[in-house]
């Protein structure tokens, strides 16, 4: 899968995500590259990941902006998919804004679990939401970078 | 207010009965929220409360001595114990009526009895308010009960309303030898002591009937609060005379044997109203030309108010009542005092049965405090309360005739008395017979989940208290020959009731003499001041 | 439908043994607003449904809630429905325990498991009766230990679903018949038995029986249960 950016991940497991961060916007982008939303990529993204923002940014006031690119997801665990929606939850105070891209083609099934569990996160207030295009949102940390 | 003595001058021991005599001044008389002057008829005996007695001079010592003073226990405080666990049932918003002024009696009690725990080391008290299957206080009744202090520190985890219907909340002891099922609050029953706050209003009151009816459930209350006891009950109002006192009795002895219960109990006078409505205590002989003013004032300034109106005002009269005693102890000795003191202020010897007895209805009863004198409660006043406020004989003769003036509208509060919507518009239509109604829905109301529901979440009286009001009025419907609404503004109320209905008091007066015969004889009974009749024969 | 039940008034009516009580679910039991505010969002995001695009900037913003209400709910499940297309049935069930863990069990009203209980009490069989799918309800019924689920069904083909409901379709005067036939089927007595609904639209199904109970109700049923003097609860 094509790497979002050209530079190096700042985090990474190897054939699971790659996750790279930008100081300027305090902005955090993951892409999975598996097929599966397991536990092993929940613990990653509310692990480590979750370490390194509290440590560049949260800690420092910084609220955070966390944009998913999920494409290659085409099923889940039940039990990941709830420790994401709590991850949601206790990162509201430092939630910016979050979006979660799905593929175009993405099942039914897929959509409803990630809809049900964005709309939760929404009606407490989390400016959270799905999209199928991540672009818009991404080309501008590439300018950025370039520039 | 008027001096005592002045009132004991104007009421001339002598003088609770007087003969209207051509010239004798209108009656004063309720009619719902508003008032009626009327004329009655020359030779209309007209019955009077006695005059207030004097209240304890002060209170405070008066309770302290009687709990240090018990009968048949030993002192309160030689009872307590360090780490024991308490609960002090309080008698709940139906007592007194009016409610009376703050401080509560129950207040003044608690203050004393809660820091006398305090002192002797024992925390875990809680207090639970005697509800039986009457609706929930609510927060701001619960608070006017006990003062803000107590309020504060109890309220809601120490401070509750005992909740009948609460599955784990109640404990089956073992039955009375008439197989009556005795039932009680759980915290009550594991409570190492158990202290009854009581307000006597009535001597119908108190005793066993304390714990034994208000921390009890629907199962328990079905052994007495049925129309056959009811039926076999001569006098509510002389517990010696009735079943429905031998039924509780036989339930508090066994509760007696299980749970120490120290009751504190007292009794207050009959003054009930004070300025601006002072003219209520008064006989009309004794108005001043003020009174009058006032009267006819008050009347005007009703006769232009909503009725929701009007209810708001006359349930913003506290009754300034003073309290007569306190008295202490075990079940039995101590309600012995408590009815010597009540029947010493309420009974009112009387000479003879009357053909025609006339009440005036009061809004409030004691089942709808804050809340409306809907057709139903209209009938238990008429023909449970006022019917039976006498020791001995009713004032009425057998086959005689009751006329009352109330409006009877067709209001219902929701809220409160949810299913009585229900017993009037459904049941009612079909019987009136007590039994049947008992037998074939009785059990339906009384489990039915909505109005469980009701009760215990909301402020409703349960399901079946509705047929109570009914089988309270057993006795009056069996013995009288006709019931008149004087002033009942529709038709189908008095219809429903069985009642007849006149536009007027003097209509009403000559239908019942049509019935009775021209010589019929007629009392006219003065409430409120509350009284009882001391009728012979 | 058995025309010729709706005919039998109930008081004439065969004596039968059992009782039961019928639960609404949706603004009865749970709350409306979260779960229309789920399923405005569902509704209304990417191509979830292809009915409309993204258009909600917030949606918890919105005042749509109530004028979600006058949509009629069977317009609104149908649509909803659809979703549900070439999914399996493992599928469908985990999709159920999701929406019930993160929507459907914090929209509980706090008293509604009291009233439940209450009905067991009085010997009731707790049965709920609801326009939403079944799956979607199972784990509900199940928390609230309901003995019985009347829910619509969708159409499996081979194991997948089509997305279309098996008619009857349960909804609005639907109910009454349903409930009739579920009294009939398992020796309940209508009369002696209780329905609760927050709404108008559910007027029939509260006449079928012989105890209609109206639950946080809307503006018609209030008025409706006050004249025909049947209770008002509030389980909020």
């Amino acid at each position: 899968m094509v790497p979002l950016f050209e530079r190096r991940p700042d985090l990474e497991r190897a054939g699971v995500i790659r996750v790279w961060l930008f100081d300027d916007s305090a902005t955090m982008v993951d892409q999975c590259l598996g097929p599966s939303m397991n536990d092993e990529v929940v613990s990653f993204i509310t692990g480590e990941v979750e370490a390194e923002l509290q440590r560049r940014w949260i800690s420092k006031g910084r609220a955070v902006r966390y944009l998913h690119d999920w494409r290659s997801i085409t099923t889940y665990e039940a039990h990941g998919r709830e420790r994401l929606i709590e991850w949601g939850k206790v990162s509201k105070a430092h939630t910016a804004e979050a979006a979660i891209c799905l593929s175009r083609s993405a099942s039914a099934f897929i959509r409803i679990a990630a809809v049900t569990g964005v709309a939760v996160l929404r009606m407490l207030r989390i400016p959270i939401s799905v999209v199928d295009d991540l672009e818009p949102l991404l080309a501008p940390l590439r300018s950025r970078r370039a520039g | 207010m008027r001096p005592l003595k002045t009132l004991k001058k104007l009421y001339d021991d002598e003088s609770h009965i007087i003969t209207t005599e051509k010239g004798s001044p209108p009656r004063v008389m309720f009619y719902g929220e508003d008032f009626w002057v009327e004329d009655l008829p020359v030779g209309t005996r007209v019955i009077c409360a006695r005059p207030p007695l004097e209240g304890v001079p002060n209170l405070k010592a008066a309770i302290r001595y009687a709990i240090n003073h018990p009968e048949g226990m030993d002192p309160l405080h030689a009872l307590l114990k360090p780490g024991m666990k308490v609960t002090v049932a309080l008698d709940d918003i139906s007592l007194p009526l009016p409610p009376m002024k703050t401080p509560d009696v129950r207040q003044a009690v608690l203050e004393i009895v809660l820091e006398l725990l305090a002192d002797s080391g024992v925390d875990d008290v809680h207090l639970v308010i005697a509800n039986a299957l009457h609706r929930r206080m609510t927060e701001a009744e619960m608070k006017r009960m006990v003062g803000q202090t107590i309020f504060d520190a109890y309220y809601p985890d120490r401070y509750y309303n005992h909740d009948a219907e609460d599955p784990d909340g109640i404990v089956e002891l073992e039955r009375t030898s008439h197989n009556e099922v005795v039932a009680i609050n759980r915290r009550a029953a594991e409570s190492d002591l158990v202290i009854y706050v009581n307000i006597n209003l009535v001597p119908m009151d108190g005793g066993h009937k304390s714990v034994g009816t208000g921390l009890t459930n629907y199962e328990s209350l079905r052994a007495h609060h049925n129309p056959q006891t009811i039926r076999d009950s001569d006098s509510y109002m002389e517990p010696g005379r009735s079943q429905l006192h031998r039924s509780t009795e036989r339930i508090g002895r066994v509760i007696d044997q299980h749970c120490k219960v120290f009751h504190i109990e007292t009794t207050i006078n009959n003054r009930m109203f004070e300025e601006p409505v002072g003219f209520l205590m008064k006989k009309e002989e004794d108005f001043t030309e003020f009174d009058r003013l006032k009267l006819q004032s008050f009347k005007y300034a009703l006769s232009k108010m909503p009725r929701a109106l009007k209810r708001k005002m006359f349930f913003n009269i506290y009754a300034p009542y003073e309290v007569t005693g306190v008295f202490a102890g075990a079940t039995e000795p101590t309600h012995q005092k408590t009815l010597e003191m009540s029947w010493k202020q309420y009974s009112v010897p009387v000479q003879g049965q009357s053909d025609i007895v006339i009440f005036g209805m009061p809004y409030v009863s004691p089942y709808n405090v804050n809340s409306i004198l809907n057709p139903l409660l209209v009938q238990v006043m008429a023909l449970g309360y006022l019917y039976n406020l006498n020791r001995g004989v009713p004032l009425v003769k057998k086959g005689g005739v009751i006329i009352f003036t109330h409006p009877c509208y067709d209001e219902f509060d929701p809220e409160h008395h949810a299913p009585y919507i229900e017993f009037f518009n459904r049941l009612l239509p079909e019987t009136r017979d007590a039994v049947k109604l008992e037998h074939k829905y009785e059990r339906e109301f009384a489990k039915n989940p909505s109005y469980v529901h009701l009760y215990r979440k909301g402020h409703a009286y349960h399901g079946a208290h509705p047929f109570y009001m009914w089988y309270w009025g057993e006795n009056g419907r069996q013995h009288v020959g006709k019931v008149i609404a004087a002033g009942a503004e529709n038709n189908h109320v008095p219809a429903i009731m069985g009642w007849d209905r006149t536009d007027t008091l003097s209509e009403a007066i000559e239908e019942a003499r049509g019935f009775m015969g021209r010589g019929a004889s007629i009392s006219f009974v003065k409430i409120p001041p509350i009284l009882q009749t001391d009728v012979r024969l | 439908m058995k025309h010729e039940h709706a005919m039998t008034s109930p008081s004439e009516a065969p004596k039968k043994a059992g009782k039961a009580a019928f639960f609404d679910v949706d603004g009865t039991l749970i709350s409306t607003n979260v779960v229309h505010a789920y399923g405005f969002y569902a509704m209304n995001t990417g191509n979830y449904l292809g009915i409309a695009k993204r258009s909600l900037s917030t949606l918890v913003n919105l005042p749509v809630f109530g004028v979600l209400n006058l949509v009629d709910r069977k317009i609104f499940n149908e649509y909803f429905y659809r979703q549900y297309e070439g999914l399996s049935e493992d599928r469908l069930f985990t999709l159920s325990r999701d929406l019930f863990t993160d929507v459907i069990k914090p929209a509980i009203f706090p008293r509604a498991q009291d009233l439940i209980d209450q009905a067991r009490r009085a010997g009731c069989k707790v049965v709920l009766i609801t326009g939403a799918l079944d799956f979607t309800m199972q784990p509900l019924a199940r928390h609230l230990g309901a003995d019985d689920l009347i829910a619509n069904r969708m159409q499996f083909v081979g194991g997948f679903a089509t997305g279309k409901v098996i008619p009857p379709i349960i909804e609005g005067a639907n109910k009454a018949n349903v409930i009739r036939e579920y009294c009939e089927a398992h020796d309940i007595s209508l009369v002696k038995s209780f329905a609760y609904s927050d709404s108008a639209s559910d007027y029939a199904m509260l006449t079928a029986v012989g105890r209609p109970t109206a639950v946080n109700p809307d503006l018609r049923l209030r008025a409706l249960a006050r004249s025909y003097n049947w209770p008002v609860l509030d389980l909020r």
